[in-house]
C-alpha cells in the first residue's frame, strides 16, 4: 500500500509572496530586481477618501444657514478633534459643538447641511519584509519570489495576511479570551490545541490578521463560511476537535516569535521570510505519496488524538480483520518500546528536509 | 487464435482506488484482497504497475461515469432476480452532504456528544481514505453512511449496498443500521432483497456487463437477508414445504429474525393493513427479518439492546 508523505514544516522553501501597494504609490522596484527586507517597494501619498457630517442635524439648524455656524473656513485644515462648527444656545446655555473625526480638509458644504472632510493624504511605505526578487509586478502588487520557513495546516480560511508571529498558547492549551489582549492587535497568534467562540470574537474585535491553532470545532470551523473572509485568516494544523498542535510545527514557530509573516487560509500555511541571505533549494510539493515499507518513520493519531511518531516494524501483505471488525491492511508501529497495530491507512510517513 | 485478454478495472473513488483483475471469462483474479490504495494520480499508477504483468486490457472508472456503471449492474441484477433492485453506494463521495447529526446520536452505542461526531466528520472531509481507528468510530461511519445514502426508486423491491463499510464485518448492528435505511427509503409491507458488495466491486462488476452484455457469475455480491416491512407488528405464516405452516406473531417495535437455509423456497402470508398478502421468497445470508417497528419508533438503550439481540448479535457476512 503507499501512505502519504505529509510535509508539516519546512526550513527552507521558495514561495511567491504578493505584496498590495495602493493605489497612488509610486513603484520603487521592477521585476527581477533583488530585495531585501527593508527595501523599500513603492512609496507615496495615499488618500483614504473623503467624509460627511451632517453639521445641520447635530447642530439642529436649517440646512441652508450652515456657513454661519462654522469655526473653520472652506478649503483649510483641520485635526482630529478640533471644533468645526459651533451653535451657543440662549443665554449661554445649550452649547453644541461638532468636532472632526479625523484629519482632513474641509471641500465644502452640501446642500443637505453637511460638511464634506477630505482625509489628509496619508505618506506610506510599502517595505519588501522579505529577502529575495522581484517576480512580477502587476496592477496593484507585487510579487516577491522569496525564501521562507513554511509551516502547513490541514484546513483554513481566510484571504493571506501578514502581521508579526505571537504565540499565545503552548500546544496541548486552549487558546482563552483572555490570552487575546490590544497587544494582538495586527498579530498572526500561534498555539493551543482548539479556540472558541468567544477567543475569535475577541480577536476578530481587537484586530487580529491571523490564528494558527491545532484544532478547532468543525461546528466553530463552518461558521467562518467556506471560501469566505471573516476580517482575520484561520490555519489549523491537525484537524478538527481538541487536536494540540504538534511540536513538529510548534517548535519552529516559536522560535520566530516576533517575525514578520504571512497567513494563507486559502492554502492552509504560514509562510516566515528567512532574512539572512542563505539560500536554499526548492523543497518537493506538500504531499507525495510512497509504497510504505519496514523502517519507515510515520505520523498518526492514537486514541487520545495525540499526534504520535513511530516506526514500521511489520506490514500485512492481505487485508485481516480488526478486533473491531475494520476490514483492511493492518500495520504494526513501535513507539516508544510499545507495538501498535493500526490501519495502514492512518499512517503518513514523515517528511524530512 | 489470439489469447483472450485480462480485464484490469482501476476504479478511481473519492477516497480510495481500486484495482480488480479479471480473467477472460470474467473471473476476479486477485480474490484474496483487491488491491486498494488512497486516491491520488500516484496511486492509479502504482496500482496499473502492480498489476501490469498481467498484460491486462485496463479499463479506469472515474466518478463520472460511475452512475452508468452501477445501473448496468442494477440492470444485470434485476434481471436476474426478476426483480427490481437498487444499487445504493455508500462511498465516501457521501462525506460531501450534509445531514442532522444529532439524529445518529442514538443509534451510536458509546456515549458521545454531538460535537465529537461533528468533528469526526470534519476529519474525514479533509482526508476521507483515513480508517475508524475503534469500534466507536466505526459506528459512527457507519451511521453517517447510511444515512447520508439516498434511494431513488422507492418502489423497487430490493437494493444492493455497495461501499468500503460493507467490506469490514458485518454483525446485528450493522445489520439495524441497515433496517433503518430500508425503513427510510421503501413503503410497509415489501419484501425486500437486500444485497451487500463485500468488496466495493459494483462499479467494476458494472463496467464489464455494460461493454459485454453476458452472463457471468456474480461473486463478492452477496445476500444478506429478506426483509418484511410490518409498521406495528401483526401475524406471519410461513410455508417451508414442510407439513405444517409456521405462525409468527410480531409485536409493535419488534424485529424476529427467522433463520432459513440456503436457497430455500419460502412462502410468506401476512397482513398489511387491510388485505392479506402472499409472495415466496429464495432465502439465504441471514434468512428473513421481520420489522415491526413503526416510523415514530425512536431508540433507546433498552430498545437498542433487544433489537440487536433478535438479529443475533454475531456477525453474518
Amino acid at each position: 500500500m503507499i501512505l502519504p508523505v505529509t510535509k508539516r514544516f519546512s526550513k527552507y522553501d521558495t514561495t511567491l509572496i504578493e505584496r498590495l501597494i495602493p493605489s497612488g504609490a509610486v513603484l520603487s522596484v521592477s521585476e527581477g530586481e533583488e530585495v531585501k527586507p527593508e527595501t523599500i517597494l513603492a512609496e507615496g501619498q495615499v488618500s483614504a477618501g473623503q467624509r460627511l457630517i451632517s453639521v445641520a442635524e447635530i447642530l439642529g439648524v436649517n440646512k441652508s444657514r450652515v456657513g454661519e455656524y462654522l469655526t473653520k473656513k472652506i478649503g483649510e485644515k483641520i485635526f482630529k478633534n478640533e471644533v468645526l462648527a459651533m451653535k451657543k444656545g440662549p443665554l449661554g446655555f445649550g452649547k453644541r459643538v461638532v468636532s472632526s473625526p479625523i484629519d482632513g480638509q474641509i471641500v465644502s458644504v452640501t446642500s443637505d447641511g453637511s460638511l464634506l472632510i477630505k482625509f489628509l493624504p496619508e505618506a506610506v511605505k510599502v517595505v519588501s519584509a522579505s529577502r529575495g526578487k522581484v517576480s512580477a509586478v502587476k496592477g496593484s502588487s507585487i510579487i516577491i519570489e522569496t525564501w521562507v520557513q513554511k509551516a502547513y495546516g490541514v484546513a483554513g480560511t481566510g484571504k493571506l495576511r501578514e502581521g508579526i508571529i505571537k504565540v499565545v498558547a503552548q500546544p496541548q492549551e486552549f487558546i482563552l479570551e483572555g490570552a487575546i489582549d490590544e497587544s494582538c492587535a495586527d498579530k498572526i497568534l500561534v498555539g493551543g490545541a482548539s479556540i472558541g467562540r468567544d477567543a475569535l470574537e475577541k480577536a476578530l474585535k481587537l484586530g487580529v490578521k491571523g490564528i494558527v491553532t491545532g484544532g478547532i470545532n468543525y461546528k466553530e470551523f463552518l461558521s467562518f463560511g467556506i471560501e469566505s473572509d471573516v476580517g482575520f485568516t484561520l490555519v489549523v494544523t491537525e484537524g478538527f476537535g481538541i487536536l494540540p498542535m504538534g511540536e513538529d510545527i510548534f517548535n519552529p514557530i516559536k522560535q520566530t516569535q516576533g517575525y514578520f509573516g504571512f497567513i494563507d487560509g486559502k492554502n492552509f500555511n504560514l509562510s516566515i521570510p528567512i532574512l539572512t541571505e542563505e539560500r536554499a533549494e526548492k523543497n518537493a510539493d506538500k504531499f507525495k505519496w510512497v509504497e510504505a515499507k519496514i523502517g519507515d518513520q510515520v505520523q498518526f493519531f492514537n486514541e487520545q488524538k495525540r499526534k504520535m511518531t513511530g516506526t514500521i516494524v511489520s506490514l500485512a501483505d492481505l487485508e485481516e480483520i480488526s478486533e473491531y471488525g475494520l476490514k483492511t491492511k493492518l500495520g504494526v508501529v513501535e513507539l516508544d518500546g510499545k507495538q501498535i497495530t493500526m490501519p495502514l491507512a492512518n499512517l503518513e510517513v514523515v517528511f524530512t528536509t | 487464435m489470439p489469447e483472450l485478454q485480462h480485464f484490469l478495472v482501476v476504479d478511481v473513488g473519492t477516497s480510495w482506488t481500486k484495482a480488480f483483475l479479471f480473467s477472460p471469462d470474467f473471473k476476479l483474479l486477485n480474490k484474496d484482497s483487491c488491491i486498494t490504495t488512497p486516491l491520488v494520480k500516484e496511486g492509479i499508477v502504482y496500482l496499473t504497475n502492480k498489476l501490469k504483468a498481467q498484460e491486462a486490457k485496463l479499463l479506469t472508472i472515474t466518478d463520472k461515469d460511475k452512475a452508468t456503471h452501477l445501473q448496468s449492474l442494477e440492470n444485470f441484477l434485476s434481471e436476474r432476480a426478476g426483480k427490481s433492485l437498487q444499487v445504493l453506494d455508500c462511498g465516501a463521495s457521501l462525506f460531501k452532504k450534509r445531514i442532522n447529526l444529532l439524529e445518529l446520536l442514538p443509534y451510536i452505542r458509546e456515549v458521545i456528544q454531538e460535537t465529537e461526531l461533528e468533528n469526526f466528520i470534519g476529519n474525514k472531509r479533509i482526508k476521507p481514505w483515513t480508517l475508524p481507528q475503534n469500534k466507536k468510530e466505526l459506528d459512527m461511519e457507519m451511521n453517517f453512511f447510511l444515512n447520508a445514502v439516498e434511494a431513488e426508486k422507492k418502489d423497487c423491491q430490493g437494493v444492493v449496498l455497495s461501499g468500503g463499510i460493507f467490506k469490514n464485518k458485518l454483525g446485528a448492528y450493522e445489520v439495524l443500521l441497515i433496517l433503518n435505511l430500508l425503513k427510510s427509503i421503501f413503503k410497509e409491507g415489501l419484501l425486500t432483497e437486500v444485497f451487500v458488495d463485500s468488496e466495493g466491486i459494483s462499479s467494476s462488476w458494472g463496467l464489464l456487463l455494460g461493454g459485454n452484455k453476458i452472463d457471468k457469475e456474480l461473486t463478492h455480491i452477496n445476500k444478506l437477508a429478506t426483509v418484511l416491512r410490518l409498521e406495528g407488528g401483526g401475524k406471519v405464516s410461513f410455508d417451508f414445504g414442510l407439513e405444517q405452516l409456521q405462525e409468527t406473531p410480531v409485536g409493535e417495535d419488534e424485529i424476529i429474525l427467522l433463520p432459513a437455509g440456503e436457497n430455500q423456497t419460502v412462502k410468506i402470508n401476512f397482513r398489511d393493513k387491510e388485505k392479506d398478502i402472499s409472495d415466496s421468497v429464495t432465502s439465504s445470508g441471514m434468512g428473513i427479518i421481520i420489522d415491526g417497528r413503526l416510523p415514530s419508533s425512536f431508540p433507546n438503550p433498552i430498545k437498542l439492546e433487544k433489537w440487536l439481540a433478535s438479529l443475533g448479535g454475531l456477525s453474518v457476512i
